[in-house]
């Protein structure tokens, strides 16, 4: 089942993307982002996967204009939001919106859910009625009740401080949604309710969202096309089936084995295991990132970055050794089939 | 629960703590060195009437016992006498407490209104000369002795400046106290139209309050800014900022979550102050409750110092309680 974004529209591009962070008392700086460019087309949804520190939040964070880039630019709907110089937050008023890892965190606990819910109607200086009405709207939308409209954050669990975060991200109609790790603070019934939740409100309202995540098994269910990144850079990206059909990074196939996919059809045909930690991100090492990690490393590995190859199919890889890689690839005779749960395929609406 | 059922639990515990504190420092203070009796006699007095003062005052009895007698007397109101001033210490309280109490608010009012604006200012602006001028003064603050500070103020505004009156107690010499009701004199000359006695007794504030407040702006001032900063980096406060919410009702947020953390250290700066002027109170001469304690410890004299302690143990225990009233009307989650 190939799922495919049917809009080729693009709203959202991010160009050779660079953040640097300084290092307190010191001269150096973490290199978070390492020039990272994708693309979001109008309706689908874009993963950006990695390990903790690979950069991926800090990119969204930089997306919903809420970090300065370093350098590289951000075009939403042709208008630079993140040029280095300025911030401009107006221009961005209700068009991307953001929803946080701690659902807790990101309400204010002295506010009632209905105010948490119409701030960026406020802020989008909507008029007091048809703000009211579109807060009811919208948590009718996200399954919340009513009555949840009067309480504080602390009286809600953390499914449902999710949804009110969901419900206020969607109340101005936004083309682009970041979602940084909206799941992985929550138990997995939450989690399944909350993903599913997100399927049916792309499907409603064909918004685009831009999904950073950790966790594989809801990456491959949600999303389109999967970009993973390490170290701050993009080592791959394609489509969803073909990025867990045909992983072809040797760091991706890395992250495939260390997790267990709920799909017992799909089987290794020989792990690839990668050595070692993540390298320090203030002194970044010669050559690809991986190389000090990666079983298949040569020397020029260990002295040249490896520009993106395009093995076919909308599939990019950052690898010099992409041809030695198949041997570790999975063998997935169902064609990427997703979990029996996910058999339903959604097709975002015009 | 309802707010009586809050305050009559709360009272519940006073008791006990009150009855702890007591024990304590009636214990503490047992082991201050000097004997009573050799300095109520004098050097040249016989072991006989030493023995028979032991006697009369009790100290010839265990300590235990002592301490019984003490709390049973204290049951009755009878906080003892001071044998330097010859009188119950309960009215030495009641005639020196408003003078410390009045000394200490308005130190505290001028602490709130140097460390708040100031930790909300540097919360703000982390960058810049003025933000960097305000911590350096944050960690001087608490570092600076406040009598030290106290005499230098009085060197350079009472000495050179001739701006305020002399150091010496809470009024001119010349000026009648004005008609007592609660026995601060600022409130007192307000309430009965005394504006003579207001003036001076506004003067003779102004430096002390200055001092101190100056020196204990400090912790307020760590508090606002460590909690207000943090409830900016909030993931609620970037939320609103990326809505495009404007920066002053950010701010204005940020501290509304972070004010129960600055009234908590105001509270206990409160209770604090009481025993902690009393160098100020020496320097200016102020005749305050923390003044007759210390002069109660020089000389021996316990039953003026367990009275202090009483007395400040009690402020600070109804601040404490006033502050979680205050917490019951703005948190909803105390209630529960």
């Amino acid at each position: 089942m190939q799922m495919s974004a049917p809009h080729v529209e693009s709203i959202l591009r991010v160009r050779d993307l660079v953040k640097h962070f300084p290092v307190a008392g010191s001269r150096q700086v973490v290199h978070a982002v390492n020039g990272v460019s994708l693309e979001v087309y109008r309706g689908e949804t874009v993963a950006l996967v990695g390990e903790s520190g690979s950069g991926k939040t800090t990119v969204g964070r930089c997306v919903a204009g809420l970090l300065r880039a370093t350098s590289g630019i951000v075009i939403f709907r042709d208008v630079e939001v993140n040029a280095p110089s300025k911030l401009d937050y107006r221009y961005m008023r209700g068009k991307i919106q953001l929803v946080f890892q701690e659902p807790g965190e990101s309400l204010d606990p002295k506010m009632r859910i209905e105010d948490s819910i119409a701030e960026p109607l406020r802020a989008a200086r909507w008029p007091g009625e048809r703000r009211a009405a579109r807060v009811l709207e919208v948590t009718e939308l996200v399954g919340l009740q009513v009555k949840v409209l009067r309480q504080y954050p602390w009286e809600l669990s953390a499914g449902q401080q999710q949804k009110v975060a969901i419900a206020r991200a969607i109340a101005t109609n936004p083309e682009l949604v970041v979602l940084d790790e909206p799941t992985s603070a929550l138990d997995p019934t939450a989690r399944a309710e909350i993903i599913e939740l997100l399927r049916t409100i792309q499907e409603k309202l064909g918004t685009a969202y831009l999904f950073i995540s950790h966790d594989l098994s809801t990456v491959r269910y949600i999303s389109h096309r999967v970009a993973v990144m390490y170290l701050g850079m993009i080592v791959e990206h394609g489509s969803t089936t073909e990025i867990f059909r045909r992983p072809t990074h040797p760091y991706t196939i890395g992250l495939l084995s260390s997790v267990m996919l709920p799909d017992p059809r799909q089987t290794l045909r020989r792990g690839l295991q990668l050595k070692g930690e993540i390298p320090s991100p203030i002194s970044l090492p010669q050559g690809c990132y991986l190389a000090s990690r990666c079983p298949l490393a040569d020397g020029r590995c260990r002295l040249e970055l490896p520009p993106a190859v395009d093995v076919g199919r909308g599939h990019f890889v950052h690898c010099f050794k992409h041809d030695e890689t198949r041997q570790f690839q999975f063998v997935a005779e169902t064609g990427g089939a997703l979990p029996a749960s996910a058999s339903q395929s959604v097709q975002p609406s015009p | 629960m309802t707010i009586f059922q809050y305050v009559a639990r709360r009272l519940a515990f006073i008791v006990p703590q009150l009855l702890g504190i007591v024990a304590v420092s009636f214990f503490l203070v047992s082991l201050i060195p000097g004997d009573p009796a050799v300095l109520m006699l004098g050097p040249l007095a016989s072991q006989d009437s030493i023995a028979k003062l032991h006697a009369s005052l009790g100290l010839n009895q265990p300590l235990a016992i002592r301490f019984l007698h003490y709390v049973w007397r204290l049951l009755h109101g009878d906080l003892g006498t001071s044998w330097q001033t010859q009188r119950p210490v309960l009215l030495d309280l009641l005639q020196r407490a408003p003078a410390t109490i009045e000394l200490v608010t308005y130190s505290l009012l001028v602490a709130i209104a140097v460390g708040i604006p100031l930790g909300v200012y540097t919360a703000v602006r982390t960058q810049g000369i003025p933000s960097k001028i305000a911590t350096m003064y944050g960690s001087v603050a608490g570092t600076i002795p406040d009598f030290w500070l106290g005499l230098v103020f009085i060197f350079i505004f009472y000495n050179r400046l001739h701006a305020v009156p002399a150091p010496t107690g809470r009024l001119d010499l010349a000026i009648p106290p004005p008609p007592t009701i609660t026995g601060f004199y600022t409130i007192d000359g307000l309430l009965t139209g005394d504006w003579t006695a207001l003036g001076s007794a506004l003067a003779h504030l102004a430096l002390p309050a200055l001092t101190l407040g100056l020196i204990n702006a400090g912790p307020i001032f760590a508090m606002t800014r460590s909690t207000v900063s943090r409830m900016l980096d909030s993931n609620f406060a970037a939320y609103a900022q990326l809505s495009g919410l404007p920066r002053s009702l950010i701010i204005m947020r940020a501290f509304r979550n972070a004010f129960p953390s600055i009234v908590t250290v105001i509270s206990v700066l409160y209770g604090f102050l009481i025993g902690g002027a009393v160098l100020i109170e020496f320097v200016f001469s102020w005749g305050g409750a923390g003044q007759y304690a210390v002069q109660g410890v020089l000389n021996a004299d316990i039953d003026p110092v367990l009275g202090f302690v009483l007395f400040s143990a009690i402020f600070s225990l109804v601040i404490y309680l006033a502050v979680d009233l205050i917490y019951f009307a703005l948190d909803p989650r105390v209630r529960r």
